[in-house]
This record gives C-alpha cells, structure tokens and sequence, in this order.
C-alpha cells in the first residue's frame, strides 16, 4: 500500500514534469512557426499580423491539449489529467517571460503576469475543458461533443488573445495593464471553476 | 419546486466545495512561491560577489515563473471522486447520496424530503468536506516556514554584506565617493585636479591644519568644488545605457511579438541592466569627482567642468542652469559672457569727497605713478 502510493506519487511527479516540459518544447515551436511566417506577415496589416501569431500560438496550443486528451484516454488516467495542459501553459509563459524580460529589462515586465500569462493559462483550461471525456452515470465513459466543442473553444481562445494584442499595439492607453489585468483574472478564475466542476463534480452535475 | 431547491440546494454545496479546494490550492501556491522566492533571495546575497551569483535577468526570471504558476496550481487535475466525497463528507445517512442515485419511482417525494433536511444541515457551518488532509496541511505549513526561516536569513546576510534590506535583487548600496585631493591626482587629469590641489595647498597655513584637505569649510562659493559634480540630472542618457537606449528603440517594435502591455520607460530596481558590462552589478566609481555607478560610467573633464561651471553660474545669478545636457556652443559662449560680464563692471563714484581720502588719494598717485585707481575700476 505505501509502495503503491509512493509510486503514484512518483508517476504525477513525473507527468508534472512532462507537462513542463512539453510547455517549453510548445514555446520553442512558437517561435519556429512565427520566425517562419515573418517574411509573409511583414507585407499585411499589423492587426492581420498580430491576429495570425496568436492564431498560430493557439492552434499549437490546442494540438498540445489533444495530445494531452489522446494519452489520458488511451492510459485510462483520470479524466481531470487533462488540466495538465494548464502546467504546460504556465511553463510556456515563464520562457516568454523570461525572454521578454531580456529583451526589455525593466519591471514594467512584470505586468505581463496580469496581462499575457492568464491568456495562456484561460487558452488551456478552455481546451482542456472541451477536449476532455466525460463519465455517464452508468459509468461507461464516452467524449464530449468533440469538433463543436472544439471549435468554439480554439474560436474563442483565437479571438480572446488577438483582441488583447490588437488592442496593446495599436490602441494602448494608460490604464491598459491594470484593465488587461482585472479583465484576464475575471476569466481565468471562472475557467478554472469550470475545470475543477468539469472533471470534480461532474458525477453529481450529471446525476441530478 | 422542492426538486429545483434541492438540485439547487446540492449544487450550492458542491460549489461550495470546489471553492474551498481551490482556496486551498491558493494558499498552498502562496506558500510554496514564498519559499521559493525567500530561498532564490538567500541564494543570491549568499552568493553576492562570486560567480555562481544569479544574474538580474535570472532572479527576476525566476520571480515570475514563481509568481506566474498560480494558474497551474488552481487547474491541477481534479479527481471525478471529489464530487462524491463532498456528498458523502455532508451526508451521514446517505439521504443525499440515495436522492442522487434514484432515477424516479414511487420513493422520489421522500428520498427528496430527506435530501433536502439533510443537505440543510450540512450548509450549517463549515462543511467537513471542505478541509483538506492533515498531511496536506501540516506540508504547507511547512512550505510557509521554511519561506520565513529564508527571508529571515537572507535579510540578516543582505544587512551584513551591505545590501541593505533586499526584497528583489541585492544590490550594494552606493557609497558617496569622498573627493581627495591626491586620488583626484591620480585620475589623470591633473590640469583641472591641479589648480584647485594648489588652491587647498594654501589653505592648512591659514587655518593651522596639519594636512592639506580639500576645503569644506562653511562659507565658501566653491567650498564643493572638489567633490562629485551633478551631472546626473544633466545628462540622463550615460553613455553606458546600451541596454536602455535598445529597449526604447525596440519598445516600439515589441507590441506585434506578444500581447504586452506597460510603458517603455526605463527605471531603476534589480532589473535596470543598463552598465556596458551586461551584468547589472553596482559599485561606486572608481575615480572621486564622478558619480556613477558600475563601470559603464566614464569619467570625463568635459562633464566635470560643465557641472562646476553650471554649479557657479546659478551661484552667481541664482537662475537655476539652463544650459542642459548637451548644450551648442553658442549656448555655452553667452552663458560664459554672462557670466564674466560682471567683471566688467564700471562704479561711477560721484558726490562729495572726503579731504582727508583726497589727500591719501593724492599722495598715493605721487608715489606710485598713475594707475587704475584713477579710473575707479573694481576688480575682484
């Protein structure tokens, strides 16, 4: 019984860290994608270009979720596993924290945990709420409507975070990072409620 | 209606719930970001002055992923048991739980009744569902205390090493470099050093001091002359500032990478790595008459005669400088004939004369021959 706990614990340790890093791994495939979509993006509008990297940045982000979802199903994990992909966000955050903070080395970085973090954070609590399986309360497990789910999540993703680099290259204002801020903590805190009743509670939701 | 008050009535307790689970996986976040962000301080005023020692960019990086991990603590996976246990932490006889698992039937209206006293009485005070494991707690309690016993430590060895309190980057206070006159000396520039080291030369022979020091006496316009000139809100853009001068002109560019919002403005903090050397270390200057920090800062004739220059020119006028941190020539050119105009003053004595002055007067000229005395012209 100890042995068995210690290896569970040892197996979500280990996922933990699987999650880390395929977070960082997503990141450098960000900057692989946008570095090769450059020579193109530079002859379009600036709201085009900055519309088309989020978009590339979710569509990642949203492959990394499915994958997530596939191995969870195939190694019969709990169905909750899946917000592992908020892990990964977070990883990929601190990288493009990190590299910002070197490219711009002054404390107004620090507003990017307000103001960019949540974005990645809510993206893939959103996906991993519509990619995950849900158990009937027969206990035979079957997934969610998957390409409508999906689709209106990774359209609401895309649009949440183009309308947020849209808005601070092209119509900043002072108040911008507090407003980005409240604004992105309001969401995140709702989809993480969501999450945690999606994959927590969601036997007492179906029964009743 | 009843069944819509207890269907309500089971998912108020199940929010509930959840709520309290994430309220702990807040603090446990809290708790662990205190630990890592008092054992990242303690590494890096331990390691203050040594290679090993964290760069700004690092600390600060680390800082961030600290703070930044809180969304991953609150969406860490959930178990589908928690919904149960809530219902069965709640429900001593199992009213709930029955109530939940009968699909319809001739029992509804009881099974229902029952829920619902039930589920009353598990909304009175703090559900037990909601207080997590002792073990659970105990560890971050744990987590809390080893973040003081850090803080605490890395506060006294930041005090010790000189770095003040430190809650972001340690960095050393700077220390006003004390004008010596044999230093000044030393600095290579002695056509400006020199004249004033012969100026302070004199002075021990009036006042009885054993050495000569460079004059700090009260009283006197240029008692200050020796010591660091203010060119620091002269000139704002240091020539070390590559790193700043990089940041403004790529702020520019930096909306279309990544949704970021904040002014470009550059300010001070551990962050600010703006020296030429790139690791953001501060220090005093190494030469007195110049303040600066790191060594990115290059000492300069030009800007030590400006300062001096500015500094006696509002002495003399009272009008604060206006000349600025890079002024023309022709700026500089009137500011100096200003300035020296006053010598040229002329004082037209007129009215009554004294006889006995007159007579002095008189006498004077006869001895030493004609001069400017005849004139009236006052020199300093």
């Amino acid at each position: 019984m100890r042995r068995a706990s210690i290896l569970a614990a040892s197996a979500t340790t280990l996922r933990t860290l699987a999650a880390i890093a395929a977070g960082a791994a997503l990141w450098y495939a960000m900057r692989l994608c946008q570095g090769a979509l450059r020579p193109v993006l530079g002859r379009v509008p600036e709201w085009a270009a900055l519309a088309a990297n989020a978009g590339v940045e979710e569509a990642l982000r949203l492959g990394l979720a499915l994958l997530i979802a596939r191995y969870v199903r195939r190694a019969g994990l709990e169905p909750g596993t899946v917000g592992l992909g908020v892990v990964a966000a977070c990883s990929l955050g601190a990288l493009e924290n990190a590299s910002y903070l070197a490219a711009f080395p002054t404390l107004d970085a620090y507003w990017r945990l307000g103001y960019a973090v949540p974005i990645h954070a809510g993206a893939a609590a959103l996906y991993a709420i519509g990619t995950g399986e849900s158990k009937s309360p027969d206990g035979a497990s079957r997934p969610t409507s998957w390409p409508a789910g999906i689709a209106a999540a990774f359209t609401l993703a895309w649009a949440w975070h183009s309308g947020f680099n849209i808005v601070a290259a092209l119509f900043p204002f002072p108040a911008l990072p507090i407003v980005g801020t409240v604004v992105n903590l309001i969401a995140l805190s709702a989809l993480v409620v969501a999450l945690a009743i999606r994959y927590g509670y969601w036997s007492v939701y179906a029964a009743r | 209606m009843r069944m819509m008050s207890a269907r309500r009535a089971v998912r108020r307790l199940v929010l509930r719930d959840a709520l309290g689970r994430l309220r702990f996986r807040s603090v446990a976040w809290l708790g662990t970001a205190f630990a890592a962000w008092s054992l990242t301080l303690l590494a890096s005023v331990s390691l203050l002055d040594t290679r090993l020692m964290p760069s700004p960019l690092a600390f600060n990086a680390i800082v961030m992923a600290i703070v930044g991990s809180l969304p991953a603590f609150l969406a860490y996976p959930a178990r589908r048991s928690w919904g149960m246990d809530a219902i069965r932490a709640a429900d001593s006889e199992t009213s709930i739980e029955a109530w939940l698992g009968y699909r319809g039937g001739p029992a509804e209206r009881l099974l229902e009744r029952r829920a619902l006293e039930a589920l009353g009485l598990a909304t009175i005070g703090v559900p037990q569902a909601t207080r997590r494991p002792a073990s659970a707690r105990r560890f971050v309690a744990a987590l809390y205390a080893v973040g003081l016993a850090s803080f605490v430590a890395a506060q006294i060895a930041s005090i010790g090493s000189g770095c003040g309190l430190s809650l972001g980057y340690p960095e050393r206070e700077i220390v006003p470099a004390v004008s010596d006159a044999s230093v000044a000396i030393e600095d290579g520039y002695p056509a400006v050093v020199e004249a004033e080291a012969e100026e302070v030369d004199e002075k021990p022979a009036e006042d009885g001091s054993a050495e000569p020091r460079p004059s700090r006496s009260a009283g006197e316009a240029d008692e200050n002359r020796l010591e660091e000139p203010d060119f620091v809100a002269a000139s704002d853009g240091r020539p070390g500032d590559g790193a700043a001068e990089a940041a403004a002109t790529d702020q520019a560019k930096a909306p279309s990478r990544s949704a970021v919002a904040g002014a470009g403005t550059r300010r001070g903090g551990a962050v600010s790595s703006g020296d030429g050397s790139g690791d953001g270390s501060g220090g005093e200057a190494s030469s007195p008459g110049y303040e600066g920090r790191g060594r990115a800062i290059e000492p300069s004739p030009m800007l030590d005669y400006r300062a001096r220059f500015e500094r006696q020119y509002a002495e003399a006028t009272g009008v604060e400088t206006a000349i600025g941190p890079e002024p023309s020539a022709e700026t500089v050119s009137a500011a100096i004939t200003e300035l020296f105009s006053s010598y040229d003053a002329r004082v037209v004595v007129g009215g009554d004369v004294d006889p006995e002055l007159a007579g002095l007067g008189a006498a004077w000229l006869d001895a030493f021959g004609p001069g400017a005395a005849a004139t009236g012209e006052r020199r300093p």
